[in-house]
């Protein structure tokens, strides 16, 4: 691949990760988000390979292979079983509207864009765009967080920040050494199954994972 | 020479706008085990509502006559901007991206008074829902042109099929591979396909278009479907030409002229065979869903002028 071709390269797979972000909030229904989440780390692996490449650094590619393992086959599967084992409605609930939505994230965006060009002495080791959009992924996980009701949801949003941070790792420094790499992996997988086991005992106490109903735990 | 080819162009789009119109309507009813329409039918509708004779409601002032013409007039207008098969346009000058979205505005601004000018309950509603989505769909395009605009630095359609067509072709589909996302779901939106409103049904829960035209009879149909058709081939050609510019000549040979031809009905055959295929595999969005499919638009035209402007211009 010449290097002439690997920013521009760089440049589309960024901007289809944040397509990917958008398609998560943006999706009518929840297996709809699960896939648009399983597209952004497969960008995410993507985007890997290619830091991979450019750098030399070939534990990375370990890494990729792991992050679509884990998180394109393994945890979207894990996803759609938690749905079916819910029998939860399928559309997916949020607080505002999509357009509302969509324009916070954009808002989302700039500041993240404005607050890393204010950084200084930040020298990332890739291309700088993606810490930008790495400190987005982590904002936009939260607002997943925060703006759908149902439990579901937010765990993707969880799982985003992760692929915020993990973006956000490649980009600054080649990523974390292997071995930490495997464990965050793990960390993750672990996470996603203790949370559905989580989501059934909620379910069991409340009849539902809409979070709404956890404010009745209040005294 | 050149005002020879431009004026050919604007008739060759509108003499090629029914074919396409009948190329979607064929794949949906092959894909339906029905036979379909014959090429030439959609053409014999046109000439039969030009011949028939026009039903108009007593009410009716001077707006609800002009409407059809400002229509039809606005359309032709837009489509003398954009280059098909050659590298110029016969009203083509500095800016005439933002005419062309103005001048189909205008049409579709008289087309709601004209509705609303009957005093018929279906106009009524056709026409808010068109504002309704039109005020979401405006601001998309013209971001999509902005986006364009800014990377090619005019903001003129033929300046921009040129430097796109210069540029080389990985840097093209990359940076302006959202703006044609944005397009591309605008030109379903704005001639009136599946997703947003499905052009072969007079059902009042869903019609949109149809129900602003609904009053119209004869000639005056005729040019609004005609101008409808013409609408549609515009936005297929705007996707075809501004985001695969490649193989348009500049010169007046007759051969590279031709093939240029050939090359267009390609695209527009491609393009077409998109929507189609849309067309048939997606359901109608609820109402009240289409601005969430709309609003997708916009943040992608915003995303494709903010990834530009962030990371600069293609670097």
């Amino acid at each position: 691949m010449s290097s002439e071709w690997i920013p521009s390269l760089v440049h589309f797979f960024g901007m289809m990760l944040l397509v990917a972000s958008f398609g998560i909030i943006a999706a009518p229904q929840i297996m709809a988000s699960v896939r648009a989440y399983a597209v952004h780390s497969f960008l995410l692996a993507v985007i890997t390979v290619l830091v991979a490449l450019a750098g030399h650094v070939e534990h990375l590619l370990i890494s990729a292979a792991l992050t679509v393992v884990l998180k394109t086959v393994v945890i979207p599967r894990v996803f759609s079983k938690m749905i079916h084992r819910l029998g939860v409605r399928r559309e997916v609930e949020s607080y505002a509207n999509v357009p509302f939505l969509l324009l916070i994230s954009v808002l989302l965006l700039f500041v993240s864009f404005y607050v890393t060009s204010g950084l200084r002495g930040l020298e990332p080791v890739f291309s700088k765009e993606f810490v930008s959009i790495a400190i987005f992924t982590v904002f936009f996980g939260m607002l997943v967080m925060i703006s759908v009701k149902k439990a579901m949801t937010q765990v993707l949003g969880l799982l985003l920040i992760e692929n915020g941070l993990f973006l956000l790792g490649i980009t600054m420094t080649f990523g974390m050494p292997l071995l930490v790499e495997l464990g965050i992996s793990f960390d993750v997988l672990v996470a996603v199954f203790i949370m559905g086991i989580f989501m059934l005992k909620i379910r069991g106490a409340f009849e539902g994972i809409d979070i709404d109903d956890l404010t009745e735990l209040k005294g | 020479m050149t005002l020879i080819l431009s004026v050919f162009q604007a008739v060759l789009i509108a003499g090629f706008a029914p074919a396409v119109s009948w190329f979607i309507k064929k794949m949906k009813a092959v894909s339906q085990n029905r036979v379909g329409p014959r090429f030439f039918q959609v053409y014999f509708d046109l000439i039969k509502l030009f011949r028939k004779g026009m039903v108009i409601s007593g009410t009716a002032s001077w707006v609800f006559h002009a409407a059809p013409y400002v229509f039809f007039g606005g359309t032709i207008a837009a489509a003398l901007m954009l280059p098909v098969i050659w590298k110029g346009a016969l009203c083509g000058f500095m800016g005439d991206a933002i005419l062309f979205v103005y001048l189909l505005a205008l049409g579709r601004f008289f087309l709601v008074l004209a509705a609303l000018d009957t005093g018929t309950a279906f106009g009524g509603m056709g026409s808010s829902r068109e504002m309704f989505l039109s005020s979401l769909a405006e601001p998309a395009l013209l971001l999509s042109f902005f986006s364009i605009g800014f990377h090619t630095k005019t903001l003129s359609l033929t300046g921009m099929m040129s430097v796109l067509a210069a540029d080389s072709p990985h840097r093209v589909i990359f940076f302006v591979s959202l703006a044609f996302g944005a397009v591309l779901i605008l030109a379903i939106a704005e001639s009136g396909r599946i997703p947003v409103d499905n052009p072969a049904t007079h059902l009042e829960l869903t019609m949109v278009h149809e129900a602003m035209v609904l009053e119209y009879s004869g000639r005056y149909l005729a040019l609004l479907e005609w101008g409808h058709q013409i609408k549609q081939l515009l936005f297929l050609t705007l996707l075809a030409n501004l985001f695969f510019p490649w193989g348009i000549p500049d010169t007046f040979n007759a051969v590279p002229i031709v093939l240029s031809l050939l090359l267009y009905a390609g695209k527009i055959a491609v393009a077409a065979w998109v929507i189609g295929w849309i067309e048939i595999h997606f359901a109608k969005l609820r109402l009240f869903r289409v601005p969430d499919f709309l609003a997708v638009a916009f943040v992608l035209a915003l995303l494709s002028f903010l990834g530009q402007l962030m990371v600069g211009r293609g670097a």
